[in-house]
């Protein structure tokens, strides 16, 4: 186990390498370069020259990558000059934000969408699970923000339950209790169209586990049909599960860019939108850097995880 | 339709009619979905001569909706198709050439889904600047992993496939193997993936849309229709619930679609 982590660890160097270097040419291939854009179309040549020269963009292209991996390492992302604050400060404050509600929207995507497969795995042909599988059916193609609009109108404007946007209350917020009520809808929201997903993966791994000859073998000498669902077939169609679990981590990470945008939540989604319409590039740059390299991290908890739980990978 | 179900067969239909009705806008008695008149502004649905009242602006919104049903399909279709050609050609030749090849095509596939695809689309709109052909390119971009491995997985088996070898040892040339007997076989593949991704692009279009960096105006899709509503949805919710609507049912007709589609060109496969 311990060899295993310590392979995929080593395999993540030339993958970050790799990740870098893709963002890194990317924001080359903005038109004009990062001095210009960030000076505008009225700036005087010699400002921007100075601004170049401040950036190091008159060195060659690999000297420029690597002072750039090796500022990222020190853990300098430059300065947001929309914000006129280092990017690092920005990018780390609102991740944290982004990453409370992934978080409950991933609670939510694990319990409805694990929940909701298993019930239409042990129900096959019930109308319980046809009305079910409708739902999963209508959550894939629900558009998250519209969801979230619906959500507002109905939960916050007309019930009054639930407040309507925003991380904190204005006043007295702050509490923990004051930001789980404010996280109930947007993770909602961002966590549904996650959940239908995996339910309908987690459907199908578990009438494959079922179809088994070791599930016959387990009813036929009389093991109660609950512990043949619940031990046998949840836990390894769940297994089965647990990669797509990590990207479903990956949708809800981009997915918070909507979510974000709609409840007014103060994370990196919308702050990817804010900085792209301010031409902020140093600014997206960080923020699409942090998410994709958490992203990795993520992925590789995922596979190790997977490693863990089933013994057939260990060889 | 009979394996759909009525309940889905007439999602499908309601989605068939509302793409076929915004084909044949022009040639409706609708209103002009540009024409703004303000002292005719948020008229409520049903309100006379506008079924679906107006915008903002005074601007009829079932016109609107119609016209940006059409943007907004347009854009889905357009992006879908260049994605499954880009992804197909790398996930065919991958799988056809196998050994080096195979392994620099897909590691480098690999490292376009290292991000999580709506931020990679956003960083890609970031370079490019908003717009809606911008958008276009993103979400292309983003979606060529999912054609390139679907595409690539079928074809390893259809390279080491008899029929090939033959055509190989008869002197067939690689471009011969690969356009005569690889693409014709991949061609359910390829349609069954395409049709899925449509669904998820034309979310993810309107998205983009949504967030102001797809359509910008006058320019109006269903996504940045739901945008402008948002802002008085307090007082007028119709102006942005209809367009997500709109969007629902497109993106439940083709999913729908694709689903029955998949079942019946792949029976082994069905979930």
């Amino acid at each position: 186990m311990t060899a295993y982590i310590f392979k995929r660890l080593l395999y993540m160097v030339p993958v970050l390498l790799a990740v870098t270097f893709i963002l890194f040419v990317l924001m080359k291939l903005v038109p004009g370069d990062a001095a210009e854009a960030m000076l505008g179309p009225y700036a005087t040549p010699e400002n921007v020259e100075r601004l170049r020269e401040d950036m190091q963009l008159d060195q060659p292209f690999f000297v420029q990558y690597f002072g750039w991996l090796g500022d990222i390492v020190r853990g300098d992302l430059g300065t947001a000059y929309s914000l006129d604050r280092p990017v690092r400060d920005e990018v780390l404050e609102r991740f944290g934000a982004t990453l409370v509600l992934a978080g409950g929207a991933f609670l939510v995507c694990c319990l409805l969408g694990l929940g909701a497969g298993f019930f239409l795995a042990a129900r096959e042909h019930g109308t319980g699970a046809k009305v079910v599988t409708l739902m999963t059916l209508a959550g894939i193609s629900l558009p998250s923000f519209w969801l979230g609009l619906l959500f507002i109108l109905l939960f916050a404007v007309e019930l009054h339950w639930l407040p309507a946007g925003g991380m904190y209350s204005l006043f007295g917020g702050e509490t923990l209790g004051d930001l789980l009520r404010h996280l109930v809808l947007p993770s909602l929201a961002l966590g549904l169209v996650a959940a239908a997903v995996t339910a309908r993966l987690m459907r199908t791994q578990m009438l494959e586990v079922l179809s088994q000859g070791y599930i016959r073998t387990a009813r036929a000498k009389g093991l109660r049909e609950a512990k043949v669902l619940g031990k046998h077939a949840f836990i390894n169609g769940f297994i089965a599960v647990i990669p797509v679990l990590g990207l479903q981590a990956g949708y809800v990470l981009g997915g918070a860019v909507y979510i974000e945008t709609i409840f007014q939540w103060p994370g990196i989604g919308r702050m990817l939108v804010q900085a792209i319409q301010a031409r902020d590039l140093l600014l997206v740059q960080g923020g699409v850097l942090l998410v994709g390299v958490s992203y990795l991290f993520i992925n590789l908890l995922a596979d190790v995880l997977q490693h863990a739980l089933d013994p057939r990978l260990k060889q | 339709m009979k394996r759909l179900g009525w309940f889905r067969g007439s999602f499908v239909m309601l989605a068939a009619l509302l793409a076929g009705l915004s084909l044949l806008a022009p040639l409706l008695p609708l209103a002009n979905p540009d024409a703004v008149n303000l002292s005719q502004r948020l008229l409520p649905p049903l309100a006379e001569g506008h079924l679906l009242g107006t915008d903002t602006l005074g601007r009829d919104i079932l016109a609107r909706l119609l016209s940006g049903t059409r943007l907004s399909l347009a854009v889905a279709l357009a992006a879908a198709a260049v994605s499954a050609f880009f992804g197909t050609t790398i996930g065919a030749l991958a799988g056809y050439l196998g050994g080096l090849w195979d392994n620099v095509l897909m590691r480098g596939i690999d490292l376009l889904m290292a991000f999580p695809y709506l931020i990679f689309a956003l960083a890609l709109v970031a370079v490019l600047g908003p717009g809606l052909d911008n958008a276009l390119i993103a979400i292309s971009v983003v979606n060529i992993p999912f054609f390139a491995r679907t595409v690539r997985g079928v074809a390893v088996g259809l390279a080491r496939r008899q029929f090939v070898e033959a055509g190989r040892v008869l002197g067939g040339s690689h471009l011969r193997m690969l356009f005569r007997h690889l693409l014709p076989n991949l061609i359910p593949t390829v349609t069954v993936a395409a049709t899925t991704t449509f669904g998820w692009m034309l979310l993810e279009t309107a998205g983009l849309s949504f967030l102001g960096l797809g359509a910008q105006p006058p320019q109006a899709d269903l996504g940045s229709m739901l945008a402008d509503g948002r802002k008085l949805m307090l007082v007028h919710p119709h102006v942005a619930l209809l367009p997500g609507l709109v969007i629902f049912i497109l993106a439940a007709g083709i999913n729908l679609f694709g689903d029955a589609l998949r079942d019946w060109l792949d029976p082994t496969r069905k979930d």
